[in-house]
């Protein structure tokens, strides 16, 4: 096992908006380091999510990009996750046929309720 | 008069390939082809900013008999297309023979092509066409920052496909514990 994965968090999700908001603001990964006084290899690791920083860290580190986190909680909803790992377990053209076939099955029901119109 | 306006993705994006368009396919279609359920009806596609592939890309456009749409027109317009043409935005919309594509050389909350072709991935979608597709990461970036309010109609879905897939990965690694 890799020292790396001894930090593994499951479904991590602060190096993601750490990037997101690191590549809006246009920085690399050293300016946004200097910026907030932290080395590069810290930006990247927290960026791979090798390491978990605190949640200020995250609100600090994303401030300093010029923007802001914001927050609200809501009513937890995982209606979706079911579909979302079908999905995942399609290749791209699986799930392009899968779209596709919706589109096809789509225009037959307008092109129905217009003929049912005229 | 019919409004019918088809929606064949792999038509159009064939045509750019052919004409060996640089570009990246972003927005809705990028997403679904990452996983997300949320369905779209348009073609959405950053091109690299050069006036060779601005060529291509006039080109290619003319052969799909692009139309330029205009807010608040009824009908689109029949423009002529060249390299300079894109010099005159930063986005485009058409529609086509085969549907709708949109044209951004900026998107939202990033620098354009070279900033999408970092973490694009190549992925066949037909027998015929194979295409360079955003990372789902860059297509959420470029929606957060747009703050339209279709986007962030979609954005917390995006953000559980992105989490999901990253779960996944872990999981085919052998990492998950």
């Amino acid at each position: 096992m890799k020292i790396a994965d001894l930090y593994y968090y499951e479904d991590m999700i602060s190096g993601d908006l750490i990037k997101e908001a690191r590549l809006r603001a246009g920085m690399t990964q050293v300016e946004l380091g200097l910026l907030t006084g932290n080395a590069q290899s810290v930006i990247a690791r927290w960026e791979r999510d090798e390491v978990s920083p605190s949640l200020e860290t995250v609100r600090e580190v994303i401030r300093a990009c010029g923007l802001e986190l914001t927050f609200f909680i809501s009513k937890f909803d995982d209606s979706n996750t079911a579909l979302i790992d079908d999905n995942l377990r399609l290749s791209a053209a699986e799930r392009f046929e899968s779209m596709m076939e919706r589109v096809r099955f789509q225009e037959r029901r307008e092109q129905l309720n217009s003929n049912t119109r005229v | 008069m019919s409004n019918f306006v088809p929606y064949r993705p792999d038509e159009i994006l064939e045509v750019l390939e052919r004409h060996k368009v640089k570009y990246i396919v972003i927005g809705g279609l990028a997403a679904e082809l990452r996983g997300s359920p949320y369905a779209t009806r348009d073609v959405d596609v950053t091109p690299e900013r050069t006036q060779e592939n601005f060529k291509k890309l006039a080109n290619a456009l003319r052969e799909l008999e692009a139309k330029l749409r205009v807010v608040d027109m009824p009908e689109p317009l029949e423009i002529t297309l060249d390299e300079k043409s894109f010099e005159q935005g930063t986005t485009w919309t058409f529609v086509t023979k085969h549907g709708h594509i949109d044209i951004a050389l900026l998107p939202d909350g990033t620098k354009g092509y070279e900033d999408f072709r970092r973490s694009a991935t190549r992925e066949k979608i037909t027998e015929k066409v194979t295409i360079n597709v955003a990372a789902l990461a860059d297509v959420i970036r470029s929606k957060e920052a747009a703050g339209r309010e279709k986007d962030r109609a979609v954005l917390p879905i995006l953000r559980q496909v992105l989490e999901r897939s990253k779960k996944k990965e872990r999981e085919d690694r052998g990492y998950e514990r």
